[in-house]
């Protein structure tokens, strides 16, 4: 039973850091829909400039961590901006290929910067204390980085619902054209969102850094696709479901980790997978989404 | 009477183009990709009237509101909001110039509520106090809205939708309003009710560009109006010329 209980928890830890980065997708996702595939690029940049600000430039961890989210978060809005913005009319697919480019882009300019030799993530918890659990501990890190991921998933939601650029977003991502004619400024709610996505992608880059501290430029291939299926299991495009897709997403990953005899341990990323297939087979729209409104 | 308009046809039209006007659309030529939807059209709108722009489906309305609201870029010609060349203006600031839009299928915000729905429309104004007095000017003038405010707009009914579409324009105390096919899918009741309410915003003092397929109901509120047929402006005058006009009856009243 602890075993479970400790499973259960580094699946919530595991899954924040999906949810956190699946917001970034589906939010993108939600206004332009482009699936951006750099995003989990975005995240292996925040990961960096994370590891400058703590070792070269001694920053204390939460400043190193706002100083990621900024520069992260102008990062976005400049790709944004230079790459995707000029295909915006184009056809859904320039824009994806696009983002796929940027991604390997984002991959050669830091392995060109930084080399591809991993390194290693200051530890910022070595005097937090651990929480023993029946007869197996885990870090307070691990419940700190979950309790800060759902305090930032609650702020987004009051600033989503509650505020009037808030509601500019939502409104935008329903219907463009109708948000325009409100004066609503769309290119500025589009830079918004690439700022906030970005800024939660190094937040989430800096919580996996606390229980894998390796930082190398391909480190947000895998986080990164399994947010992108965290985002579609809960439904592309709906700001909840990206974050119930990401927890839920976890757990299951750890769970299956923890399950699945060590001699097959190879298939426990397939699992995830496994669930992106059967959601597209059972319900494409995700399961906070709607059926796709068919247009009489 | 500033001149008479007579029927005639429209380049003689905008030779005659009053220097009172809110809205001048110049020789306006829209294209999408090949496809030419709007061949040169010219027209004016004078303060305080009620315009009519009448024509069947696909003649080019929505195109023409669409690109007068800054949604489309015209490939020639030009639109002039009092007095100023608005051709380039991104269309967030042609709102805020003045100029509102109802657009057509009523573009409701479905996921937010009746009233963040109208908060939308005074999305550019900043003055809070201000914005919760005209939420409840509208929910006077709406009271089926203020029933309705916390509902998710995309519950409404087809003609509370509508309501709520010319509410939400309304909120941003525009000059000149236009409407596209108000009418579009209502019952001759609620047809009535929105004919009603057209004349009291004009009423008001708020200038309507009024596009409808619906002839009889735009023709009797307009003071002047135009036929559109593929993209060009054929027929002009006022209201009720063109609700005695034998072409207008035969292609546009059933007659
Ligand atoms: N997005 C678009 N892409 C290509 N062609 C378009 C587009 N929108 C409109 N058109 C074409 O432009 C022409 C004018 O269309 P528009 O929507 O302005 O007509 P309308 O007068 O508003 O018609 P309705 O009364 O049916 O709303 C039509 O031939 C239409 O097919
Ligand atoms: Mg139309």
């Amino acid at each position: 039973m602890t075993y479970f209980i400790t499973q259960f928890i580094n699946g919530l830890q595991i899954g924040a850091i999906y949810a956190l980065i699946a917001l970034g997708y589906t939010m993108v996702y939600g206004i332009i829909k482009l699936i951006n595939f750099a995003h989990g690029d975005l995240m292996m940049v925040g990961a960096y400039i994370a590891f400058f600000a703590l070792s070269d430039w001694g920053l204390p961890i939460y400043l190193a961590a706002a100083v990621s989210m900024v520069g992260t978060a102008i990062l976005g809005v400049v790709i944004d901006r230079i790459a995707y913005k000029p295909l915006r009319d184009a056809s859904r697919l320039s824009a994806l290929i696009t983002a796929i480019a940027v991604s390997l882009l984002l991959q050669n300019a830091c392995m060109l910067l930084f080399s591809s030799s991993p390194r290693r993530f200051p530890t910022v918890t070595a005097n937090l204390p651990t929480i023993s659990i029946g007869n197996s501990t885990v870090n307070v890190i691990v419940f700190i980085s979950i309790a800060l991921a759902v305090a930032l998933m609650m702020i987004l939601n009051l600033f989503v619902n509650k505020t009037r650029i808030g509601k500019a977003m939502l409104a935008v991502s329903e219907d463009m054209r109708a948000a325009q004619l409100m004066g609503i400024n769309v290119d500025f709610i589009v830079s918004l969102t690439f700022a906030i996505g970005s800024a939660l992608a190094a937040f989430a880059a800096i919580l996996y850094l606390f229980s894998y501290p390796q930082i190398e430029p391909y480190m947000g291939a895998m986080p990164g696709i399994k947010a992108f299926i965290a985002a579609v299991l809960g439904g592309i495009g709906i700001i909840p479901g990206a974050m119930v897709g990401g927890f839920l997403l976890g757990i299951i990953e750890s769970m299956a980790k923890a399950y699945i005899p060590s001699a097959f341990s190879q298939i426990t990323d397939a699992v995830v997978f496994l669930v992106l297939i059967l959601v597209l087979l059972i319900k494409p729209s995700g399961l906070m989404g709607k059926p796709e409104k068919v247009k009489v | 009477m500033f001149f008479k308009a007579k029927q005639s046809d429209a380049a003689a039209l905008s030779a005659m183009v009053p220097d009172s006007a809110i809205l001048e659309v110049k020789d306006l030529s829209v294209y999408y990709g090949a496809i030419h939807a709007l061949k040169g059209i010219s027209f004016y709108v004078r303060p305080g009237e009620i315009v009519s722009l009448i024509g069947s489906n696909g003649a080019g309305k929505t195109t023409t509101l669409q690109t007068i609201s800054g949604l489309l870029t015209p490939r020639e010609g030009e639109i002039l909001y009092r007095g100023k060349v608005i051709n380039k203006v991104p269309s967030h600031k042609i709102l805020q110039m003045g100029l509102a839009q109802v657009p057509e299928g009523r573009r409701m915000f479905t996921q937010i509520s009746v009233e963040d729905n109208l908060l939308m429309g005074a999305y550019c104004n900043h003055n809070k106090r201000q914005v919760d007095e005209d939420v409840q000017r509208m929910y006077a003038q709406f009271p089926r809205l203020k029933d309705r405010r916390a509902q998710k707009a995309g519950t409404l009914s087809g003609g509370e939708q509508q309501m709520l579409a010319i509410a939400r324009a309304l909120m941003s105390h525009p000059q000149l309003l236009l409407l596209d096919e108000p009418s579009m899918g209502l019952s001759p009741v609620l047809t009535k009710e929105i004919m009603h309410i057209i004349q009291r915003v004009a009423s008001e003092g708020t200038t309507v560009l009024l596009v409808e397929q619906n002839a009889s109901m735009a023709l009797s509120l307009a003071d002047r109006a135009y036929v559109m047929e593929t993209g060009r402006l054929t027929i002009s005058g006022s209201g009720s010329e063109l609700l005695h006009d034998p072409r207008v009856i035969k292609a546009y009243l059933g007659g």
